[in-house]
């Protein structure tokens, strides 16, 4: 096979995948509405995805937060404009930061996991057994991800951002020697509500492609234990770089009008 | 009246021709076994008949229902009417076993819930199990007991066509037997048609009133069990014979 065959078999397929990814999506969000609806199992998912995330994205933010500070500290200090600080934290952990790294910390951890658990719910023919069961896989497994992913996201980039500019915070306030009231009144000061908002809808898309990239990578999978474990990776790759893509579209979308 | 009727099924995966022009027909209160080598397409052709595949030509008739033709709805209540036991049991891994058992007719809305752990028990006495397993999960369980709890999952929504795929493959003889006898049992006392998929012909010979045996993509030779022995087809008698087919020597 030449090499041009190779890169059209490449195309074919993943275009057909593509499709197939479309379809799978447009009747998951079509089930959302429609009975049954399994609120067990919505509890049981977003205990699991959304409530289990808060630690490693709280972790991921506060971190974030204060090397934030102590950089714009280094390089604003050098045209005394630390004045500044505060603001530069508010909006880059608001607008970007919250969203993308709490997109990427739950690509990794979430997508990863919906994607081993359905690939080997598939492989041992348990998604078979719903079937024959009568009970739509779609409404019993990927509905309830999709429902706590779109939800969760949205839910912990408002705990990441508060972490993350608390965490900045800290940074002025302990190690910088800033006055801690002036600061966060200039934390506040140019932070508008339509920058959190814009960071809550990047993150429910967000939420909406992990959930999708992966159920569909774990539903699809084939191949036994090898299957599942390169389903899982492709999950985890692909959900992460669309995370980071979508970032990139949104925000041409919603801030550069 | 004709529980399931399988009318010249075609199925090709690749250059791969699995199924080519299979046709069976089960009464209902009928125990038919496929008889065939591994890899000859029964579990393709059980997915087909369960609508889980589509196969590239023909139709599967469910008491009289094209079910090519019927709704999402439609389907899902006609599969309450069937059970199913997996080659590999397929027992939800994430639920107790009591869970599983009871788990098509939690989902159905037949009992609620909390009366899914007594409504369990009812049936881990009739596949013989202790009710300490109830709350165990199913990797806690060996491949026989896995396979004792996927049985009472099939029956627990008395269905009225059981599929068995390769019951006791993988067992060793006394727990064949004890799985035998269960389904037969079981089986018996729901008055439901079975189909039982194994190339275990002395199981064949103990749950089934008729056999039919799947060769080359086709139904080979069909009939009664108690005539098998007299059958002449050469292949039948290898199989019997258990002689290595001549191709492959
Ligand atoms: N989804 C599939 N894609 C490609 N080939 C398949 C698929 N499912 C089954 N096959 C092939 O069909 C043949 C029959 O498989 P199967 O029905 O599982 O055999 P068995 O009779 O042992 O149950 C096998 O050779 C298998 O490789
Ligand atoms: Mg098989």
């Amino acid at each position: 096979m030449n090499i041009f065959q190779g890169l059209g078999n490449t195309c074919f397929k993943a275009s057909q995948a593509f499709g197939q990814w479309v379809f799978f999506v447009g009747r998951a969000l079509f089930s959302v509405v429609r009975p049954p609806i399994y609120w067990r199992q919505w509890g049981k998912q977003f205990f699991h995805i959304a409530f289990l995330s808060a630690p490693v994205v709280g972790l991921t933010a506060i971190f974030t937060g204060m090397v934030l500070a102590l950089q714009s500290y280094t390089g604003f200090s050098r045209f005394s404009a630390e004045s500044s600080i505060a603001t530069v934290v508010v909006l880059s952990i608001v607008r970007e930061l919250g969203p993308v790294l709490t997109g990427l910390m739950v690509a990794g951890r979430v997508g990863a996991s919906i994607a081993a658990e359905l690939g080997s719910m598939r492989v041992s023919d348990q998604i078979s057994a719903l079937w024959t069961m009568g009970v739509s896989a779609t409404n019993y497994l990927i509905v309830p991800r999709l429902v706590a992913l779109v939800v969760g996201m949205p839910l912990l980039v408002l705990c990441a951002d508060a972490i993350g500019v608390f965490g900045g915070w800290c940074i002025a306030r302990f190690v910088l020697g800033f006055n801690w009231i002036l600061y966060t009144r200039e934390t506040f000061e140019f932070l508008r509500i339509d920058d959190v908002m814009s960071g809550l809808i990047k993150a429910a898309v967000f939420g909406l492609m992990i959930a999708s990239i992966s159920c569909y990578q774990g539903y699809y999978a084939r191949g036994g234990a090898q299957g599942v474990g390169e389903a899982t990776t492709r999950a985890v790759v692909l959900s992460s770089i669309t995370v980071l893509l979508m970032n990139y579209v949104l925000t041409s979308l919603l801030f550069v009008r | 009246m004709i529980a399931l009727e399988v009318k010249n099924i075609w199925k090709s995966f690749g250059s791969k021709h699995v199924l080519q022009g299979v046709n069976l027909s089960v009464m209902e209160g009928e125990s038919l076994v496929i008889l065939g080598g591994s890899g000859c397409g029964k579990s393709v052709l059980l997915r087909i008949i369960l609508g889980m595949l589509k196969p590239d030509k023909g139709s599967i008739f469910l008491w009289g229902k094209d079910i090519s033709a019927i709704s999402d709805a439609e389907r899902r209540a006609l599969m309450i009417k069937i059970g199913m036991l997996f080659q590999h049991s397929a027992l939800f891994d994430s639920l107790t076993v009591w869970e599983n058992i009871a788990f098509g007719a939690i989902a159905s809305k037949k009992i609620i819930r909390k009366e899914g752990y007594d409504f369990a028990k009812k049936f881990v006495e009739k596949i013989g199990l202790d009710v300490s397993v109830l709350s165990l999960f199913p990797t806690d369980l060996s491949g026989g007991m896995q396979k004792r709890v996927g049985l009472a999952r099939a029956i627990a929504q008395q269905p009225s066509l059981i599929f068995f795929d390769e019951p006791t493959t993988g067992l060793d003889p006394l727990m064949c037997r004890l799985i035998d006898d269960l389904i037969l049992h079981n089986v018996r006392s729901l008055k439901a048609a079975s189909v039982t998929i194994t190339h275990d012909l002395i199981s064949a010979k103990r749950v089934g009133d008729r056999v039919a045996m799947l060769y080359e993509g086709r139904i080979l030779w069909e009939g009664a069990i108690d005539h098998i022995d007299a059958c002449k087809d050469p292949y039948v008698r290898q199989f019997l014979e258990a002689r290595c087919v001549d191709k492959v020597l």
